[in-house]
């Protein structure tokens, strides 16, 4: 009997492997455009939580890696609800496991300044308003800080941040008015101290 | 329900400011093809070929496993002695969440035992040849391969184009920071010297107006008023607009309203 070329050795068949190699690329690439869509906005919300630059990109890649490993989990249309799910995890038990959560958080990381550097005054602004804004989220407690940031800086509706946080609406709802009218208050406080 | 408006769109400006500042700060240039380099060391998710021979459990034969296992114990050696910043996340914080995070356990094979060690081998040496990677990145490529227990993200920013200015800029960021914690505490002669220091380093800084007010507090502080009035004009003159003209308006006017209460208050 003739044997094919297929055959030889305990390899599977070409066509198997043409196939496997197809898959690898389509999760490859699903992959990276998960972390494309997802990563810097994880980070930013990881760091108005209150981590370091530096801190908030450990985390930020250890949300999109857990999240890269069940991709296969992820419904279609629902890769932001399940991503943030997750940092909002991993942002919780960095609280309490690490002291990633102090007055660091508010640092400016310089190398943020991408391509042509900024001037003085726009660094200066910039690191000011950063300031600002961390001091006055700090004033809000975990709960009303996490849904404040997925509504107003991360732009989710109600009813995501409730999946997201597996909580009812109507505790979102709630957490997110006490949460705005403190940050309002917080906001006209530094307000009325700047020169 | 009500769904209220954004602060971000209809707060007000001074909310608008802050949030629009929040939401536009940036992680570092890197970042992005590091956590795909991490990414794409992973393995193909049990999930993902259930029902059918994976193409991993094709891959991990026993000769192939000898070796795996071997690195990975290697690795997890290294890893013992070293936890770098970046390449904490590259390997441990992957297996850290699948165990923290993971919603959904799943029962973990030998070759995973041993997967994170073996992420930290594979993104130390793959991350530039990845085809995603970024245009930017490219310099990076011939750069020598760090020893597998160096930093992944430090080593990155040694070679990146762009961080001898942003070192600069740290230092310069450093320095100023010390003289505002001296004028904080009084210390006017160290935040002097750090002055000194900062202008000897930085002639032409990128912080100079920064530096300039600065020495205004300290004038004002010292209770030099004639000198910070006439640095503060001059450093109005140069910098006409901006953050800094208006700090050192406000800084001059707090000053001169002290000074009236001071002689009009009886003694």
């Amino acid at each position: 009997m003739a044997s094919s070329p297929t055959v030889l050795g305990d390899g599977p068949p070409a066509t198997a492997v043409r196939s496997d190699a197809s898959v690898a690329a389509e999760l490859e690439q699903r992959k990276i455009a998960l972390i494309r869509a997802h990563l810097t906005p994880v980070w930013g919300f990881l760091r108005r939580l209150g981590l370091s630059p530096p801190d908030a990109e450990d985390a930020g890649q250890e949300v999109l890696l857990t999240a890269v490993r069940k991709m296969d989990a992820i419904l279609p249309g629902q890769e932001k609800r399940f991503v943030f799910g997750i940092a909002v995890r991993v942002a919780s038990r960095r609280r309490r496991s690490t002291r990633s959560f102090t007055s660091r958080a508010v640092d400016v990381d310089l190398d943020t300044c991408e391509a042509a550097l900024p001037s003085s005054d726009e660094i200066l602004e910039r690191r000011e308003a950063l300031e600002l804004l961390d001091r006055a989220l700090a004033t809000l407690n975990e709960e009303m800080r996490t849904v404040f940031i997925l509504y107003e800086l991360e732009e989710m509706s109600m009813p995501e941040i409730a999946e997201v946080l597996d909580v009812p609406v109507g505790t979102v709802a709630s957490r997110l008015a006490r949460a705005r009218d403190q940050f309002q208050k917080a906001t006209r406080r530094l307000q009325s101290r700047e020169p | 329900m009500t769904v209220p408006k954004r602060l971000i769109d209809e707060g007000t400006a001074f909310d608008r400011a802050l949030l629009s500042a929040g939401r536009d700060e940036r992680p570092s240039g890197d970042y992005e093809r590091r956590v795909i380099a991490a990414a794409s060391a992973l393995p193909a998710s049990a999930s993902a070929s259930a029902g059918r021979p994976s193409l991993l459990s094709r891959l991990v034969r026993p000769q192939y496993l000898a070796v795996v296992v071997a690195i990975g114990a290697g690795t997890a050696f290294l890893s013992s002695t070293s936890v770098p910043r970046g390449g904490r996340s590259d390997a441990a914080s992957a297996a850290t969440a699948e165990r923290e995070v993971d919603p959904a356990p799943r029962p973990t094979t030998s070759f995973e035992a041993n997967e994170g060690a073996l992420l930290a081998v594979a993104v130390v040496a793959t991350p530039d040849a990845l085809p995603s990677a970024p245009a930017a990145a490219a310099p990076r490529a011939s750069a020598p391969a760090a020893p597998p227990s160096a930093p992944v993200a430090a080593s990155a920013r040694e070679i990146a184009p762009a961080v001898a200015s942003g070192a600069s800029l740290q230092r310069e960021v450093e320095l100023l920071d010390t003289v505002k914690r001296s004028l904080r505490s009084g210390a006017h002669a160290d935040a002097e010297r750090s002055l000194e220091s900062y202008d000897a380093e930085f002639p032409s800084g990128t912080l100079k107006p920064e530096a300039g007010f600065l020495r205004i507090r300290l004038l004002l502080a010292k209770g030099d008023r004639a000198k910070a009035r006439a640095l503060g004009d001059e450093l109005r003159t140069r910098y006409p607009n901006g953050v800094h003209a208006r700090r050192i308006q406000a800084a001059l006017a707090a000053d001169a309203g002290n000074e009236g209460q001071d002689q009009a208050s009886p003694r």
